[in-house]
């Protein structure tokens, strides 16, 4: 077995045995859970001279889709990315959260880090689409992993509802994109259509929260902070940027997909100065750089894949580290507004955050810096102006941003009393971790550029990228632009609180947010009369609705293609047969006039009866066998509910008596004229002979009824009764609310 | 409420029909029967303890939480199917192991896990449903 494979079959066995490793290691089980991503990093590092890695394992080989992997370099940045920080993360999380609340976080974020490693090393787009919507799903899970609050419950559907949506339509866009190339495989590819690409690119939109469907992400700040440090700035949300820069040389440059990218940047630069909730300002300038790397990509030049491989890096790196940064000082304070703190120059968080605010900033030597260079390097001050703006203004959005936090957070005093407690090692060491790498990235950019980033940029670009990578280029335009952009930075940003109190007033003003949830509402108003309309009126209406609707569809298939009955020929109804019709077609009858419950279901056994008998007459035993237990237990079930009813009166008009008694005749004609159809048109050939004839060679056993369930069609089986358990869950439940209700209790 | 005709009749006939479940559950493969029926035949032997006993004493017999019966059901169905992974084959490809006895070649083989698998499902389920109806 591939390393790639083990990696991500142990991944998802972390994630089912953490609840029971909680038991064994309690509040270790973050620094336990660390070493399986420490691993994965460790094996990604020393697997740089030997990509592209592949593996290939069968899946539904008939139909051309396979679990394929294959990791290439610009995958390996989002693999180290994925297990480096996700060990952080877990040691991270096994100090922020509760010894009773760790388990399921580590279990959820490892299932979501199988995932994201899955993306990053898939090799064909069924694959990628797999781990694509376990993050979706593993997103929602964890936005809403509070589900005792009704906000987290909300944003974690909102944030569904989007990437969800985004999906279905990338789905829509890969499928498309195979049936054009005839392969599902990334390295086959060689054309596609402008719908397949404007699909594929909505899909990575809506996942990467680009301009219109950004506003998931600020919300998904509900989530605990481990969750938003990893989800939701360093990963998750980069997945559509992957996808986006692996498809960049199929795709090839797209002037649409840069303006996009340009008013995210802006866009979301500007609401960043607008929020007061740490976590909350962190999510908008994340929307803000994801922008930056969609513009990039959308620009598609040799220059423009050099910097999105970069800025990739370097955004994780202190991003990330901000991140968790804002939740320890939460956890500290018990505050992430930021007008509600200060004063915290001797807390252990003041140098992680320093160095992760100077990355943030884009000070030189930081990889902050060269970030920015490199963004403003790709392009050209005359043609490309406004990109080139929009860089500037997410610069000073950058810089004011943190101007303020360290003057905010750190020296000034508190607006109101403030008492820290102390912050535990496994809240200040991985950011720490992090900056400093952030600063390390920033020094020796230039061997990183040589040995790494430049071919992670070739895979961006589809051909060869030089490095241009390199801590100091002289006084370059691009020099001069930032050196101007922090000169403004620092000049505007004591206006800051004046920024703050404008936005929030016009925020309200402009919301997308608020249109969609019109959208919801009107949905659920729609949806509720619907139910309304049908699922208020008594079980007898219910039927009567549901056979007048069959029999209205029948009758126009009916009339498009008429049935063709010819009687089948046969030995002719013989006198036994004839005595076991008659008894069923008395008790049919007769049900109609018992004038109780009890008595009706005592009529309809003897039909059922009658139809045991009929399948014992017909050489069926298993059948009869299994009609006569269902019938009995049939019985039973109606004993134990119908005691709790009350009488049962007869109340109907003369007029709806006929209505029924109409639409009972044409239903059960109906159904005995489609199943004459049915027998006298044989369409297909019969398959019976296949399994009676190797039921004993194949399957060892000489019921072929019983080997057909339990072998030749063994996978139907395991559907079924997977449902059936499903629904006996859902039975069981409603049932429980219901009689919690009548105590007046709450449910279980 | 309690019937001791009832009682009495159960006391003597629910061991017989637990024993034709399990003895349907085996011969399921070669005559009529199988885990279905087999689980039928067993969810009514419980039905009559329930219906004379109460839940109570339901419960007792059976030891075990209902649904967890279908769970492990549902678990047994699934791993039934993982040697054939193990072996590159599909997904529950049965996999028999054959042995000789003094009567002739005895064959075991996935299959008949399942087969127990689905066998414990309908219980489960059955008598999760009786339950619920019956409280």
């Amino acid at each position: 077995m591939s390393p790639l494979a083990l990696f991500l079959l142990t991944g998802l066995l972390l994630a089912g045995l953490a609840p029971v490793l909680g038991k064994v290691f309690k509040s270790s089980l973050g620094l336990f859970a660390a070493l399986i991503p420490a691993t994965a990093f460790t094996w990604g590092l020393f697997s740089l001279k030997s990509l592209p890695i592949q593996s290939l394992y069968g899946w539904v080989p008939a139909l051309g889709i396979n679990l394929e992997f294959r990791l290439d370099h610009l995958g390996l940045l989002f693999w180290l990315l994925i297990s480096g920080i996700g060990t952080l993360i877990f040691i991270y999380a096994g100090a922020y959260m509760s010894r009773e609340t760790l388990p399921r976080l580590i279990s959820l974020l490892s299932v979501f880090m199988v995932a994201m490693l899955g993306i990053a090393s898939a090799g064909n787009t069924i694959t990628l689409f797999l781990a694509w919507e376990a993050t979706s799903i593993m997103s929602f899970l964890l936005i809403g992993f509070n589900n005792a609050n009704p906000d987290a419950r909300k944003s974690a559907l909102q944030a569904l509802s989007v990437t969800g949506l985004g999906g279905l339509i990338l789905l829509a866009g890969l499928i498309l994109l195979g049936i054009e190339n005839n392969s599902y495989s990334f390295h086959t590819f060689t054309t596609a259509s402008p719908l397949a690409i404007t699909l594929i690119v909505i899909g990575c939109m809506t996942k990467s929260a680009q301009f219109p469907f950004h506003f998931w992400l600020p919300n998904a700040m509900a989530a605990p902070t481990p969750v938003s440090a990893y989800l939701h700035s360093a990963t998750m949300v980069k997945a559509g940027v992957f996808l986006l820069a692996k498809f960049s040389p199929l795709f090839g440059p797209q002037p649409i997909l840069a303006w996009i990218g340009g008013i995210t940047l802006v866009w979301a630069s500007i609401l960043s100065l607008g929020e007061r909730d740490l976590k909350r300002i962190l999510a908008w300038s994340t929307v803000a750089a994801l922008g930056m790397m969609v513009m990039l990509i959308g620009t598609g030049t040799p220059q423009a894949a050099e910097a999105v491989a970069y800025i990739i890096l370097a955004h994780a790196l202190y991003k990330g580290a901000l991140f968790m940064l804002a939740g320890a000082i939460d956890l500290s304070t018990g505050t992430r507004d930021i007008t509600r703190l200060g004063g915290l120059l001797k807390s252990p968080l003041f140098l992680p955050t320093l160095l992760a605010l100077c990355s943030f900033a884009g000070l030189i030597p930081f990889a902050g810096f060269i970030k920015k260079e490199l963004a403003l390097a790709a392009y050209n001050l005359t043609d490309s102006l406004p990109f080139t703006i929009a860089i500037a203004i997410s610069a000073v959005a950058g810089v004011i941003i943190a101007v303020t936090f360290v003057t905010k957070i750190f020296i000034k005093a508190p607006p109101g009393p403030l008492n820290p407690k102390p912050v535990a090692f496994g809240l200040w060491m991985p950011p720490l971790a992090l900056s400093i790498l952030g600063l390390l990235a920033g020094f020796f950019a230039e061997p990183l550029g040589h040995d790494f980033i430049q071919y992670v940029a070739s895979d961006i670009h589809g051909e060869s990228v030089k490095n241009h990578i390199a801590l100091w280029h002289g006084l370059t335009p691009a020099f001069l632009t930032s050196t101007l952009a922090i000169v403004a930075g620092l000049i505007i940003s004591p206006l800051w609180p004046k920024i703050l109190s404008a936005l929030e007033k016009t925020r309200s003003n402009f919301n997308i947010q608020n249109a969609l949830q019109q959208v919801y509402s009107f949905t659920q108003t729609v949806a509720k009369s619907i139910t309304h309309f049908y699922e208020k009126r008594s079980v007898r209406e219910h039927l009567l609705l549901n056979f007048a609707a069959f029999l209205v569809l029948l009758v126009a298939v009916i009339i498009q293609s008429p049935l063709s009955i010819h009687m089948p020929a046969g030995p002719g109804i013989l006198p036994h047969e004839i005595v076991i019709l008659a008894f069923a077609a008395i008790a049919s009858i007769a049900v109609i006039f018992v004038p109780n419950r009890m008595g009706s279901v005592a009529v309809l056994g003897i039909v059922g009866i009658a139809m045991t008998l009929t399948f014992v007459t017909f050489s069926a035993p298993d059948l009869a066998l299994t009609q006569a237990l269902i019938d009995v237990l049939t019985v039973i079930l109606f004993v134990l509910v119908f005691s709790r009813l009350p009488r049962f009166h007869n109340r109907l008009s003369t007029r709806s008596k006929a209505v029924n008694f109409f639409v009972a005749l044409a239903f059960g004609t109906a159904m005995t004229v489609v199943t004459l159809a049915v027998l006298s048109n044989p369409q297909l050939p019969s398959i019976n002979h296949y399994f009676a004839e190797n039921s004993y060679v194949l399957g060892h056993g000489r019921n072929v009824v019983n080997v057909i369930i339990v072998d030749f069609r063994a996978l139907d089986t395991l559907g079924e009764v997977t449902v059936l358990c499903l629904a006996a869950l859902g039975v069981h439940t409603l049932i429980r609310l219901r009689l919690g209700f009548n105590k007046g209790a709450t449910t279980e | 409420m309690r019937s001791l005709m009832l009682q009495s009749i159960c006391r003597f006939l629910s061991p017989f029909l637990l024993m034709i479940a399990v003895f349907l559950l085996l011969r399921g493969h070669n005559e009529p029967g199988g885990g279905f029926a087999g689980g039928l035949v067993a969810a009514c032997a419980l039905a009559l303890i329930l219906l004379a006993y109460g839940k109570e004493d339901m419960r007792a017999a059976l030891r075990f939480d209902p649904k967890s019966i279908a769970g492990v059901g549902l678990l047994l169905a699934v791993v039934s199917g993982i040697p054939a992974l193990l072996l590159s084959k599909p997904f529950l490809k049965a996999i028999w192991l054959e042995f000789p006895t003094p009567v002739g070649t005895a064959a075991l083989g996935t299959p008949l896990l399942f087969d127990i698998g689905v066998f414990l499902i309908v219980i489960g389920i059955t008598v999760s449903f009786l339950e619920d109806m019956g409280s």
